[in-house]
Formats: structure tokens, C-alpha cells, sequence
């Protein structure tokens, strides 16, 4: 890089001067001023900053995907996060909103407003926005047209870390054959061809959950001279994708009568033992429990028929299953085994699901979780060499409105500033700080911690007297103006958070499969 | 005398025979629930009649409304959650609910209610008078008045199966009306249940994900389907209770 010395001395003598004029000005403020709590920690926040960080390399990267995760979504749970840690709530901080460099994400896909996660993780994970509803493909696929699949395949960060020799891992609370975590394996004309019995009758397509067990073998045969070893970890749920439609394969927690999908009477997981015969294969935490990361070289973990449990309601599943916290511990105590280095992808699936069932208790609980996980991650790696992204895919409809004062619970009713009583409306009715603009609208389930008992009901839509219901409960669902079965994503931007090595270059307000190249630099997995 | 012995070990044989045989033959009239029936439900006051039919075995229930061509199929995992998954035969589709676990005393967990279409609370707490007994087991109608309206529910306890149900008000007027109709259907259960399961099924949790799908986006777009279906089954959540038997004191 050449350097304009005149400029720089000009530069750095106006810099010297403002910073003189400064210094003067600030021994001019009163003392009640820059020793205020609030001036004083800005100011301690911004020295922290100027120590930068110019190490763009890294040899891990860890990728944190929150489903669903829009920023009033991260406001939301910092506070209910806060006032579970006996805060007033809105002066805590997430543990990735800690991290020193973050940007603003536009989100749309090539043919869509408002985006869906797999054309979004497509995005993040190989460099280039695609349509909606598909999976590791580029914009010239047609949707649920298996012959438009070939040629239009991309290659996604996760099998370049593969060919670069790096160790490789994927969680995620949501299936593992779900959009967002088969962005990073799979290529799909549909992200709903999670099996074969959901695919078209003759297809020639192979379906994603049969191209996560084949991944080894898949890359290889796509990149000449290419020897792989495999994805080291996969966590998550969605047995039900590797399992034959026979009751005979039921697992020990299913919750259908039949819990296998497949029609082609393969039992994937099975194959995936025979293939890596020193590989551990476990559905539940007792299995999750008895896997040594020192000497494990790779887990296939399926906790669930479908998702996994939301965290609120994670104690009531039947056989048990690991927090994302563990997991990702676990994981990351696998991968770093290898010593030239790792990729993970963690995703937190179901705070987007927590929304689409109207349950803030559910989006933002399971938020937090995905906050504990980070900080598990954070304290687990060498900050000098990982590189560590929290993102979203995209937003929701999900408001947080009204005049409630400060420490009012998130969850509560407004409460305005210097009132104890809930605020009303031109209705005379009282209102929540939380809302949704459209979806199934306001229940008071109690304390039901399965968002998705909402969807056994009606919609219940439109302003409700909510004077007698204690909204604060796991089991409240937020009022909703637009009646549908379902909240929608949102298509305003959502935020990154970065941290490591290469962090310095997440800034300003980028498109979303600028996330790739984020991670291809700190890795180099494009160029030597 | 040797013959009189051989003919008497003979005759006692045969007597024993006769008697097992009688014993297998009524164990076989005594044996099982049934497993198909269909009702006719009758609502005077809105001048509307539905059909119900029940396909069942032991963990797995299935309420098909052939006028909407919807079917509620319940299934009672190890656990002792309810999980429903609602299928529209036309569309060769399905909606997969959560098991629910918590709600008590809200539909979707009550088996009773599901597999006698009689809830557990009702059975419980009405009174019962035996109107029929028989080598099998007994007609038992149970009977309470609630809210001015009595709801009495009859139930042949040998096949295990809802034969009647009536709903007066205090005058004695007819608000509702299930008729047995028959046990005997053209699919039986096990067909039934099996075509079921071959249909695609979505998580409802997954609904909102995906606005392509011309089915699923017409779940969006028009809200809860189930409005859409039969109208006797789909009116407010109150009257249904009260239409499967599952009010409460």
C-alpha cells in the first residue's frame, strides 16, 4: 500500500491538534459531567477500541447463526436477560454484543422482499445471494426442479474448510436437515426435500439428509483429487429424516407412532456407523453425556424426532437432549483436536420458531441460550486466532412499543414513566411492550413452555382485554394485528457481531453474502 | 367294561370340547373393541347433520369427517403425550402439532376423549346407570347437568364404544344428537390408519418458514384451516367440549 507521506503528516497534524483542542476542551467540562457513570465507561469503551486489532488471519472460525434473530429481538432478550440477573435490564449486554466490531446485514434473496433461511444461509455460507427456498444452489435454479440442480451447485465455506484439511462441525436446535444447517452440505432445488418420501415421485435429486451422510463421498466425487475426511460433528435434531417408515426403528423418545420418514427403507444412520465405524452415533443426553471429546474423532448426534425442544421446555423431552451451550462445548473440545484448525456452524432454530408461534417467552429464552453459548465459545478459544461471527438470517415481525419505563418488565404490560398502573389505550384496554404485527395472536397458555402449543388453537387476533392475565408467563403469547397461522419473518436488516482475527472487516451495512468472504479471508480458503 | 371306560373318557372329551369351544366362542364375541364406527351428529337448532368416523387400535385414533374430507389423527406416545396430526385427504397432506404436555384439561391430551370420544373429567364425574348387562359387560349411560343442559353420553363397555349422545337443554329440548350408525365400514382401521401415514406431513412449527407451497401458503393466508372444515366440530372451543363430553365442574 503506498502512502501519501504529505497527506499523512497533514493528517496526523490536524489529528494532534484536535486532539490538544480536545484534551482542553475536556478539562473544561464540569467534573459532574466526565465523571458520570455513563461518560466514563463511553470513554473507557472507546480507549478499549483504539488498541486495534490488525491480525486478519485466523485458524478457527466459529459461525453463529440466530434464527429469526432481528435486532429488537437481541434488544428484547438483553433486557429479559438483565431483569433475570436482578437488572433494570436495558444496560445489559448479550455476550456477542460485547464483541468489538459489528455491521448492519441486508437480507433479501435474489427474488424475495422479505427472505427465508435458505436462501439466506446460502448466502452465508458460499458468497452469493440465491432465491428463496433453496439450498446451496445459485439464482439460475428453479425451484423444485431437480433437472435445474446440476451446474448450478455453489460450494459452501464448510466443504472449502474441508478441503483445506480444517476439522468441521454443524449444530443446530432445529433438524439437522433444516435450511439453515443444510446451507452449509447440501445442495437442494427445495429446502423442503429433507427426505425422499418429500421429494417427487422418480426424481434423480438425492435428498439432504441422504447428502449429509454421504457428504464425505459427495465432495470428493465433485472435486477431482480431493480427499476429504468428513464432517467431525453433527448435532442436532430431525431423526426422523434418516430413519425407514417402520415402527421397528422407533427410537427410544419417539413421538410418533412411526418415527421414520424414508420410504426407501434406509436407515441412514446406520450407514453413517458403517461408515465411519470409530464414530459414535447417540440420540440422547445419556449418549451426549459418554462422548469423550479427547478421544472421540467424530459424532453424529440426532436428539429429537423433529426440532430439538425449545430451551424453556427442554426438560420435558422424553428422553433428554443437550443445551446448545453443551453442544457447543462439546464440539468445540472435538474440533479443536485437529491441529491446523477448525470450522462450526451453530445454529439456534427455534427462536425463529418461538416467533412464528407468537411466544417472545420462547424466541427470547432460547436468544439467551444462544448468548451462553458464545460465551461458552469465548471462553473455550484463544481470542488471537478464532474468529467468531454471531448473526441472523433475518428478522420478525416483533415490536417492542409504547413508553414503558425503564426496568418496566420486557414481558409486562407498559407501565409509563412515573405510573404504576398499565398504560390503556384509545380502547381503554392495557397493552404489552411486545407485539407482533401479524400472526395467531394474543393466549394465555400459563406456564406451557412448548411455544407451539399455541398452533392447537384458533387465531385470536386484534386487541384482547388482557387486564387480569399475568403476561410475564412462559406461556403468554403476544397480541397480533394481521390474523394468520402463522408470524412471518421480517425484511428489515439484522446485525453482525464479530470478534478474532478478520473481525475489523464486519462494518458498515453490508449484503449478506459478504459473511462468506468474511470467512473465506480469516481462513483462506480460497487463496493459499 | 373296557368299553364302557374308553366310551365315558370319550363322552368327557367331548363335553370338554364342548365347553371350550363354547368358552373361545364367547371370549370371541367378548374380544377386543371395536375398531371402525361411523355417527351421525345432528345439531336440530341449526338444522345441521355431520358424519363422523372413528378408525382406531390401541395408541392411535383417527376422527375422519368425510364432508371436509379432514381427518384428526391422535397418537398416544410412551410418554403418555397426545400427538395430533391433522391430514387433508384430499390434498394427500398433514399438519404435525407438538405433543402437548403441560395443558391439562385442554384438548389434545385427554386419550379418553379421543378414543371413546368421551373425555376423562365427563366419565369421571357423571353419574352412571347400567341399562343393559351381558355376558360381555354392561350399557352404562352417564349422565350430568351443567350450565341448564344435560349431556348424557351412552357406552356399550364390551366393545369399548360410544353408542349415544344427547344434549337437551332444561326444557328437554334436542341441542344435540350422536347416533351409532355402524361398526362396519368399507376401509377397517388398519387400511385406514396405514393410507394415512403414506400422506407428506409438515411440522406445524415449520408452516411459516415456507409461502411457496401453495397448500402451506393457504394455511398462512387463510388462518386456521380447521375453520373451514365441519361445522359442528369447529365451533368455539366451548361448545366443542361440550360436543365430545369434555366439559368440566
Amino acid at each position: 500500500m503506498k502512502i501519501n507521506v504529505a497527506k499523512y503528516v497533514a493528517w496526523t497534524g490536524l489529528a494532534v491538534a484536535i486532539s490538544s483542542a480536545s484534551s482542553a476542551l475536556a478539562n473544561s467540562l464540569p467534573e459532574h459531567q466526565t465523571s458520570n457513570a455513563w461518560y466514563t465507561s463511553a470513554n473507557e469503551l472507546l480507549m478499549q477500541k483504539l488498541d486495534v486489532n490488525n491480525s486478519f488471519k485466523a485458524k478457527n472460525v466459529i459461525l453463529f447463526v440466530g434464527d429469526g434473530m432481528g435486532i429488537s429481538t437481541l434488544t428484547a432478550a438483553r433486557i429479559l436477560e438483565g431483569q433475570q440477573q436482578d437488572m433494570m435490564g436495558e444496560e445489559n449486554l448479550l455476550s456477542f454484543e460485547t464483541f468489538p466490531y459489528s455491521a448492519l446485514v441486508k437480507t433479501y434473496n435474489v427474488d424475495a422482499q422479505t427472505p427465508d433461511s435458505a436462501g439466506t444461509m446460502t448466502a452465508m455460507m458460499s458468497g452469493l445471494k440465491t432465491d428463496v427456498g433453496v439450498i446451496g444452489v445459485d439464482e439460475d435454479i428453479v425451484r423444485g426442479d431437480c433437472a435445474s440442480v446440476a451446474g448450478n451447485e455453489v460450494t459452501s465455506a464448510l466443504e472449502l474448510a474441508e478441503i483445506k484439511g480444517l476439522s468441521t462441525g454443524i449444530i443446530s436446535t432445529a433438524r439437522i436437515t433444516h435450511a439453515t444447517p443444510a446451507a452449509t452440505y447440501a445442495k437442494s432445488a427445495d429446502r423442503n426435500w429433507e427426505d425422499i418420501s418429500d421429494m417427487p415421485e422418480g426424481t434423480t435429486c438425492t435428498d439432504i439428509a441422504d447428502q449429509l451422510v454421504n457428504f464425505e463421498a459427495n465432495l470428493e466425487a465433485r472435486f477431482t483429487g480431493v480427499d476429504v475426511d468428513g464432517i467431525e460433528v453433527v448435532f442436532g435434531g430431525g431423526r426422523r429424516h434418516f430413519l425407514p417408515r417402520d415402527e421397528a426403528f422407533n427410537s427410544a423418545d419417539a413421538v410418533s407412532s412411526v418415527e421414520g420418514d424414508r420410504t426407501d427403507n434406509r436407515d441412514l444412520t446406520a450407514e453413517w456407523q458403517t461408515t465411519y465405524p470409530q464414530g459414535s452415533y447417540v440420540m440422547d443426553q445419556t449418549g451426549f453425556d459418554a462422548i469423550d471429546p479427547a478421544s472421540t474423532e467424530r459424532v453424529f448426534g440426532l436428539f429429537n424426532e423433529s426440532h430439538m425442544q425449545y430451551e424453556a421446555d427442554r426438560a420435558n423431552d422424553i428422553a433428554g437432549e443437550p443445551s446448545l451451550t453443551e453442544m457447543t462445548s462439546k464440539a468445540i473440545d472435538i474440533l479443536d483436536n485437529n491441529e491446523k484448525g477448525f470450522f462450526l456452524m451453530v445454529e439456534s432454530g427455534r427462536i425463529d420458531h418461538g416467533h412464528h408461534a407468537g411466544s417472545a417467552y420462547g424466541a427470547l429464552t432460547d436468544t439467551i441460550e444462544l448468548s451462553n453459548a458464545v460465551r461458552a465459545a469465548m471462553e473455550m478459544t484463544n481470542p488471537e486466532e478464532t474468529l467468531i461471527i454471531v448473526t441472523a438470517d433475518h428478522g420478525h415481525v416483533f415490536t417492542i412499543a409504547g413508553y414503558p419505563k425503564r426496568g418496566n418488565p420486557i414481558l409486562g404490560k407498559v407501565v409509563n414513566v412515573g405510573s404504576e398502573e398499565p398504560a390503556t389505550a384509545a380502547d381503554g384496554l392495557a397493552y404489552t411492550t411486545l407485539g407482533y404485527t401479524n400472526g395467531l395472536g394474543m393466549m394465555d397458555l400459563g406456564d406451557e413452555t412448548d411455544a407451539d402449543a399455541s398452533y392447537a388453537f384458533a387465531p385470536n387476533t386484534g386487541r384482547k382485554d388482557i387486564t387480569q392475565i399475568d403476561t410475564t408467563t412462559s406461556g403468554y403469547h403476544q397480541e397480533a394485528l394481521v390474523p394468520l397461522g402463522s408470524e412471518t419473518h421480517s425484511g428489515e436488516d439484522i446485525s453482525l457481531h464479530a470478534m478474532g482475527p478478520g473481525a475489523q472487516l464486519a462494518q458498515g451495512n453490508i449484503e449478506q453474502n459478504m459473511v462468506f468472504h468474511l470467512i473465506d479471508q480469516a481462513l483462506n480458503l480460497t487463496s493459499n | 367294561m373296557k368299553n364302557k371306560i374308553v366310551l365315558s373318557l370319550i363322552l368327557t372329551f367331548l363335553l370338554l370340547c364342548t365347553i371350550a369351544s363354547k368358552g373361545l366362542a364367547e371370549e370371541s364375541q367378548c374380544s377386543g373393541a371395536v375398531t371402525v364406527a361411523s355417527y351421525k351428529i345432528y345439531q336440530p337448532r341449526l338444522d345441521k347433520t355431520e358424519i363422523l368416523e372413528l378408525y382406531r387400535n390401541k395408541n392411535t385414533v383417527a376422527h375422519y369427517y368425510p364432508k371436509n374430507q379432514i381427518t384428526e389423527l391422535y397418537e398416544l406416545n410412551k410418554a403418555g403425550q397426545v400427538k395430533l396430526t391433522k391430514y387433508f385427504n384430499d390434498h394427500k397432506r398433514g399438519i404435525e402439532y407438538q405433543p402437548n404436555d403441560k395443558l391439562n384439561n385442554i384438548r389434545n391430551l385427554d386419550w379418553a376423549q379421543k378414543y371413546k370420544l368421551m373425555g376423562k373429567n365427563f366419565l369421571d364425574n357423571a353419574s352412571q346407570q347400567i341399562k343393559q348387562t351381558n355376558d360381555c359387560g354392561d350399557v352404562i349411560a352417564y349422565s350430568i347437568t351443567q350450565d341448564h343442559n344435560t349431556f348424557v353420553a351412552t357406552i356399550d363397555t364390551a366393545k369399548d364404544i360410544l353408542t349415544a349422545f344427547e344434549i337437551t337443554d332444561e326444557k328437554g329440548n334436542l341441542l344435540e344428537k350422536w347416533e351409532l350408525q355402524s361398526t362396519e365400514l368399507a376401509t377397517d382401521s388398519s387400511v385406514f390408519l396405514s393410507q394415512l401415514n403414506t400422506y407428506q406431513t409438515t411440522d406445524y412449527a415449520d408452516i411459516g418458514d415456507d409461502h411457496t407451497d401453495p397448500f402451506l401458503t393457504k394455511m398462512v393466508n387463510l388462518g386456521f384451516i380447521e375453520k373451514s372444515s365441519s361445522g359442528f366440530y369447529h365451533m368455539d372451543d366451548k361448545q366443542q367440549l361440550h360436543a365430545v363430553g369434555e366439559h368440566s365442574h
